[in-house]
């Protein structure tokens, strides 16, 4: 297998942290850092809160020149750093690593330039998401990618994961709109990639870059393009007695040539959950499955689809379909599918979920699959499904009070991924990688395709000291679960040990 | 020369093996504007399998041989000139399709299959690929890829990335490694595809990509505005502010609408690909706004429609001179959107005989003109316009003289040490093209 360059993180190296903390607060001032115990504690772990590490240090920057002073400290010490954005992250991208400072752009709230004219925005990376689209709704445009915790999640972390959401089928997820960066590299050294105009000449760092989970250095300045919001957006929900019906319903409308804004499915299991918890009355609890379809576009555009989409869910045995346009209505059908995750919660005391991605038209097989496996570790899972763009969420539910009872849905959970790559998919469509997957990534990726991944990072992060042990498999981290024993291949790199 | 040559004699066929002097003319015609003056290279290389052109890659790198890649050799006149090139490797019979999986809307193919072919495999399913670059006919997907080329279609479905899912591809060190995957989402590993995207070549040769396909509108209907320079901006920017969806939204220069027998001043062509209703009100939105403006306006459906887009592209591809046989340059630009329509003005007064399009939507264009007009002075004054309107200006095609004398690729800002430093990570030995690009 191949092995993360992760020199800072694996050497058995003592770090003075108090010399350290002083060195940061002598550069930064005392308010941009936090070093006591009690007050890292919220830095511990992002949205996956299963992975626990308290950072030694945690630094609030303001400034693209604060980023680079603190990473260039970074360099100083040879002690890793690890960036965090609003915490929301689900595959523990910012998960701190042992003896590393966080760096935290929570305060790089700024947003810096709109430019409705040209459809561009300019913010820090601690913007919220949903910030962009209140800065230029009022003139009609909107920032489209949307995760579910869009409220609350930055734009630094979207830039870092390359975040989706549900509206990703027509338009694209984060890397399809992001235009430029400011990045302080993993020296502390500052470079501008992209720019306001697209496709400059070079290598297309800005692409490589959004994605990259913190491993390529700090977005410190963004520029985003919005656009202009729908004239008329309306929702269909149409109801199925089969999965298979369902599935090939979606395959209908795609291939009418239909490209909905939004398509999501949830299946029986998911149902009946929001139903005794958010008691919508929307959703018939005896439905195999429930597609949920949402036009947008000119009105001439979206009264013609939305015939068509419900004629095609008619002829795929669709038991009743119900459609609305007015904006209280549609959030009405949406209710369920947002209360999805939270009924889950209500339902049993844990929940896990898993983020993989098919080819949509393999997903009745595959439903089955996750199923059986279900049954087979001794779990229910309840799915709930991006179905335009074969994202799958599968719900796994289970109680942390059980010991061991994480392990074992964390294997359930691989064995979900493991069918997804057999499928022809992938093992992460939005969430990331992370500090979750990487003992996962081989299953994907040979040892010659990781390899050459690394080389991205040996460009760019040649010490190793941004987000050290994050996307990729080490031994130290996933030695069983990624058959260490296999060859080691990769090409020393001086200065690096090698594991 | 000949100590090279039963050891690649080995590995291929012999038809994939060409002395440079039993090349065709046409072949050594398009080969040498990618080569230094004075050079030639042994062979021409056509692998037919990936393993083959694995092969090769490690023979190459094993004895320090450098290569130039290509696919048809459609754009090899872009870029700069290559050094030292001893085999040129065109991927051209990699061209199998591996599986168009219509319901998903992906599609992948070996990289030296060409668009047509590929929208041939699309159209029985009603779909197509999304791309309207130069060369239609001859290029291949593999050399769309390394040079981000895309047309006018661009504006409602992105460039060449946005369409980019996943990649095979054979290292500078003959290994075979991949990214991305064969679904339309997918966030596992680095995003290897925006770096090949645009790449020219010059960190890998693609062997197999998978993209992302759509349903054929349909209905199509394009509009021209045509009439006085502020009318037509204010049109541009009510556009941009209303919630009008054309899937092309250019600016044509006068020259370049008189090639196309539509006219012959500057026109804002838009194009309207949705249901029939649709493209019917929507035309009819814009008539009224034209009207309003005082603008001229005319409408085309049908085959009319779908000539005009065809005849804009292959007039920017024409390399010479209808007239004299003359040579021409071609040159890539971008500027801020609302700089437009500016640029197209500015392009005039330095030359009014060029053809210029710009898509309104991204600000990027293309500029075919008289090597005679096209000296580096005036290449120098519009690339300082276009970088004033934070944007850049490349040169592709030019008379070898010219490009001597200028910085070919125009790229002003400060990240170049961070691309050499991924050149020097996947092509050390500076195997693949070298000199050709950003990089060296």
């Amino acid at each position: 297998m191949v092995v993360a360059v992760n020199p800072a993180a694996n050497q058995a190296q003592e770090f003075d942290w108090d010399a350290i903390a002083r060195a940061f607060e002598q550069a930064l001032g005392k308010d941009r850092v936090v070093r006591r115990r009690e007050e890292l504690l919220v830095y511990e772990c992002d949205g996956l809160t299963s992975y626990r590490q308290r950072p030694n240090l945690a630094v609030l920057p303001r400034t693209t020149g604060e980023v680079s002073t603190a990473i260039k400290l970074c360099n100083q010490w040879n002690v890793p750093f690890v960036a965090r954005g609003s915490g929301t992250g689900l595959s523990g991208g910012a998960l701190p690593t042992e003896n590393s400072v966080l760096i935290v752009t929570a305060r790089m709230k700024q947003i810096l330039d709109v430019d409705l004219d040209n459809h561009r925005v300019t913010v820090q990376p601690g913007v919220i998401n949903s910030w962009v689209t209140q800065a230029v709704s009022g003139a009609g445009f909107y920032y489209s990618p949307d995760p579910s915790s869009q409220i609350i999640c930055s734009v630094g972390g979207n830039v870092a994961e390359n975040s989706g959401g549900v509206h990703c089928m027509k338009y694209g997820v984060t890397t399809n709109h992001v235009l430029g960066l400011k990045m302080v590299l993993p020296d502390g050294s500052i470079v501008d990639v992209g720019g306001s105009v697209q496709e400059m000449p070079g290598y297309d760092l800005t692409g490589i870059f959004v994605g990259s989970e913190g491993t390529l250095g700090i977005a410190t300045e963004i520029t985003l393009r919005i656009l202009k919001s729908a004239d008329t957006i309306r929702v269909l929900l149409a109801d199925f007695e089969t999965v298979e019906a369902a599935g090939a319903a979606v395959t209908g409308i795609v291939g009418a040539g239909v490209i909905p804004a939004a398509m999501e499915m949830m299946d029986n299991m998911s149902i009946n959950a929001v139903e005794d918890v958010a008691k919508t009355d929307c959703y018939p609890r005896d439905a195999a499955a429930i597609l949920l379809v949402e036009l947008d576009g000119r009105e001439s555009e979206v009264s013609v689809n939305c015939d068509r989409v419900a004629q095609i869910c008619k002829e795929h045995g669709a038991r009743n379909v119900t459609s609305a346009s007015d904006p209280q209505e549609r959030a009405t059908l949406w209710k369920g599918r947002k209360a999805a995750f939270a009924a889950m919660g209500q339902l049993s005391p844990d929940y896990y979920v898993q983020d993989g991605v098919i080819p949509r038209t393999q997903l009745p097989w595959v439903l089955e699959e996750i199923a059986n496996l279900g049954k087979q570790h001794g779990y229910y899972v309840a799915n709930v499904f991006h179905a335009g763009d074969g994202n799958l969420h599968p719900l796994i539910l289970y109680d942390n009070a059980v010991p061991g009872a994480l392990e074992k849905v964390e294997a359930l959970g691989g064995d979900i991924l493991k069918l997804c790559v057999k499928a022809g998919g992938s093992i992460s469509g939005e969430h990331g990688i992370g500090a979750d997957k990487r003992c996962y990534m081989p299953q994907m990726f040979s040892e010659a395709d990781l390899e050459t991944m690394q080389q991205v990072r040996s460009a760019i992060n040649p010490k190793g000291l941004a987000n050290p042990t994050k996307i990729f498999p080490t031994p130290k981290t996933c030695g069983e679960a990624a058959n260490a024993a296999k060859s080691l291949n990769i090409k020393p790199i001086d200065g690096v040990e090698q594991f | 020369m000949t100590a090279i040559a039963p050891s690649l004699s080995k590995i291929l066929p012999e038809t994939a093996l060409t002395p440079w002097d039993e090349l065709s003319p046409d072949w050594q015609q398009r080969i040498a504007p990618a080569i230094a003056p004075g050079q030639t290279p042994q062979y021409l290389i056509q692998p037919e399998t990936e393993e083959q052109l694995a092969q090769v890659i490690r023979q190459a790198h094993a004895g320090d041989r450098n290569v130039l890649i290509c696919g048809n050799g459609s754009k090899l006149g872009w870029g700069d000139a290559a050094e030292r090139i001893d085999w040129v490797i065109s991927t051209a019979r990699l061209n199998r399709l591996i599986e168009n999986a219509a319901g998903d809307l992906t599609l992948t193919v070996e990289a030296g299959t060409t668009l047509e072919q590929i929208q041939t495999v699309l159209e029985p399913h009603n779909l197509f690929l999304a791309l309207d670059p130069a060369y239609p006919k001859t290029a291949t997907i593999g050399g769309i890829i390394a040079t981000a080329d895309a047309g006018s279609l661009r504006h409602r479905y992105g460039g060449v990335r946005d369409l980019l899912l996943g990649i095979q591809f054979v290292r500078a060190d003959g290994e075979i490694a991949k990214a991305g995957g064969r679904v339309v989402k997918n966030v596992a590993g680095y995003d290897l595809m925006k770096l090949f995207t645009g790449g020219y070549g010059t960190l890998g040769l693609l062997t197999q990509v998978t993209l992302r396909t759509y349903p054929i509108p349909e209905a199509f209907r394009t509009v021209l505005l045509t009439g006085e320079k502020a009318a037509l901006e204010k049109m541009s920017l009510a556009i941009a502010q209303s919630s009008l969806s054309p899937i092309s939204q250019d600016w044509l220069s006068s020259e370049l609408m008189q090639s196309t027998a539509q006219g012959d001043t500057t026109a804002l062509a838009l194009r309207f690909g949705n249901v029939e209703a649709s493209v019917v009100e929507q035309s009819e939105e814009v008539r009224l706004l034209g009207q309003k403006l005082g603008l001229g306006l005319s409408v085309l459906v049908g085959k009319p429609e779908e000539g005009f887009w065809a005849d804009v592209s292959d007039r920017l591809c024409q390399r010479t001179s209808p007239i004299d046989d003359s040579e021409t340059v071609l040159c890539k630009f971008g500027v801020m959107p609302t700089a437009s329509e500016a640029t197209v003005q500015l392009i005039k007064e330095l030359s009014s005989e060029t053809k210029v399009r710009v898509n309104g939507g991204s600000g990027l264009g293309m500029l075919r003109g008289m090597a005679a007009d096209w000296d580096g002075e005036a290449v120098g004054r519009l690339r300082s316009h276009c970088q004033s309107h934070k944007g850049f200006l490349t040169v592709l095609e030019a008379p070898a003289g010219l490009k001597q004398q200028l910085d070919v690729w125009g790229y002003s800002g400060n990240a170049l040490p961070v691309m050499q430093r991924i050149k020097e990570q996947f092509d050390p030995k500076k195997t693949l093209n070298p000199g050709r690009f950003v990089v060296g």
